[in-house]
């Protein structure tokens, strides 16, 4: 055998040696789900001159006083102080079913508010490993139904693998 | 000072697995098989074939086994049957016919199953053909083929909804294309040893999924490129009035 051969043989041979007695260590930070971001947003309408609508979006926050899974009463979200507001917030959506519905308590001005949102989705299991189990992915994020004044879905199929399906809630500032 | 600071430190190298012993104790063979061939005039072999002459005419083949499946089987949950098989064509031009049965078992979070039959075909360019009538440093391409299924069974968790148990399973048909190096050696009469190294492009896939493909059995993740190692023992059966002399004379 050739010279160069015999060194490329050992070579090879000898890197994947080593490479097959490595053993790394396994991290599970795959293996947790993305949830469904919300972001608060406020609605101001102005009137021009001419008497004419003039539409300004900004972020807001609000003084939520908690977030809760509408089928079992679970909180997702409680608030500490009277003063705990939150510019956005995260979902988490329901594995066991194609939808999921929660309810906001918030203070707007001196009333609570109650307001609901269902949405919909699809769902997929995936193995992340046999080491960290299973998680699930969601996509084509629908809305059911809602009691706030509007919103809006983006990336709704979630087909960005940087960004994940999210929700601006709007509420109306006149 | 350093350097004892660094020991505890230091990545794990683990050498426990009896995998990679069995992978290191094949690398140690190889060199000694080497060296012996060596000895056996392979170097200095001039070749006596005439292979100018009825060059589209098959005149051997090699038939082999990957000897790292074969010695994981006892042991290993993960079972691979690798058969590898050649027709050369004065040892130049080299088609392919592989087959494969994997099983692959783990419970661990949770319980995976894999099984697949694999088949690969392609062509080979043999780069040491006029340096050698046995001896192959091939690049090459494959097709590849799988039919595997695979099974989930897990708890899925979440703090809000509850938990409760997955069961699913896929039985998909997956295509690919790979790109091969093969280094073979004759080390004893019509015994040839070497290794086969490829690099295995992102599979397409058709069939029934109830979940996210995760793996082809001995090929790799069903959503990534792939590189598989194999080591394989030959043996070549030669044929025809181009017979090779195993044999010459200085």
């Amino acid at each position: 055998m050739p010279k160069y051969l015999t060194k490329a043989f050992f070579l090879v041979a000898s890197l994947l040696s080593m490479w097959a007695c490595v053993e790394f260590e396994q991290i599970c930070a795959g293996s947790v789900e993305a949830p469904l971001k919300v972001n608060f947003k406020r609605k101001i309408i102005f009137k021009d001159r001419n008497n004419l609508d003039s539409i300004v979006f900004k972020d807001s926050f609000l003084y939520i006083k908690n977030i809760k899974v509408l089928e079992n009463d679970s909180v997702l979200y409680n608030y500490k102080l009277l003063s705990d507001s939150l510019v956005s917030t995260n979902l988490i959506y329901n594995p066991l079913k194609d939808s999921t519905a929660y309810i906001f308590s918030y203070n707007k001005g001196d009333t609570l508010a109650i307001d609901t949102i269902y949405f919909g989705y699809n769902r997929q299991i995936e193995l992340t490993s046999p080491e960290c189990g299973v998680k699930t992915n969601y996509s084509n994020l629908k809305i059911i139904k809602h009691s706030f004044d509007s919103l809006v879905i983006n990336n709704a199929n979630n087909t960005s693998d940087t960004e994940n399906a999210y929700m601006d809630i709007y509420f109306n500032q006149k | 000072m350093q350097i004892i600071q660094a020991i505890p430190k230091m990545p794990i190298w683990i050498f426990t697995s009896i995998r990679n012993r069995y992978i290191f104790l094949l690398f140690f063979l190889h060199i000694f098989a080497a060296q012996a061939q060596e000895k056996d005039s392979l170097t200095s072999r001039k070749i006596t074939t005439d292979t100018n002459k009825r060059s589209y005419l098959p005149n051997a083949m090699r038939i082999g086994l990957d000897l790292i499946g074969l010695g994981q089987l006892p042991f290993s949950s993960k079972k691979y049957l690798h058969i590898n098989s050649d027709i050369s064509f004065q040892n130049k031009h080299l088609w392919f016919i592989e087959l494969s049965f994997a099983q692959n078992k783990v419970q661990q979070e949770a319980t995976y199953d894999a099984q697949a039959f694999i088949a690969r075909t392609g062509y080979s360019y043999n780069f040491i053909h006029k340096q050698s009538a046995y001896d192959v440093f091939a690049l090459g391409l494959r097709l590849g083929r799988a039919w595997h299924k695979e099974s989930i069974t897990a708890q899925a968790k979440n703090a809000l909804f509850g938990s409760t148990e997955v069961n699913l399973e896929n039985q998909l048909t997956a295509t690919w294309i790979e790109l091969n190096m093969e280094l073979k050696a004759r080390i004893w009469k019509n015994l040839m040893t070497g290794y086969s190294l490829r690099y295995q492009f992102k599979p397409w896939q058709s069939g029934e999924s109830n979940f996210v493909p995760y793996q082809i059995a001995s090929v790799g993740r069903s959503t990534k490129n792939n590189w598989g190692f194999q080591y394989y023992i030959w043996y070549l059966i030669e044929w025809g009035k181009n017979k090779t002399n195993k044999n010459p004379k200085k």
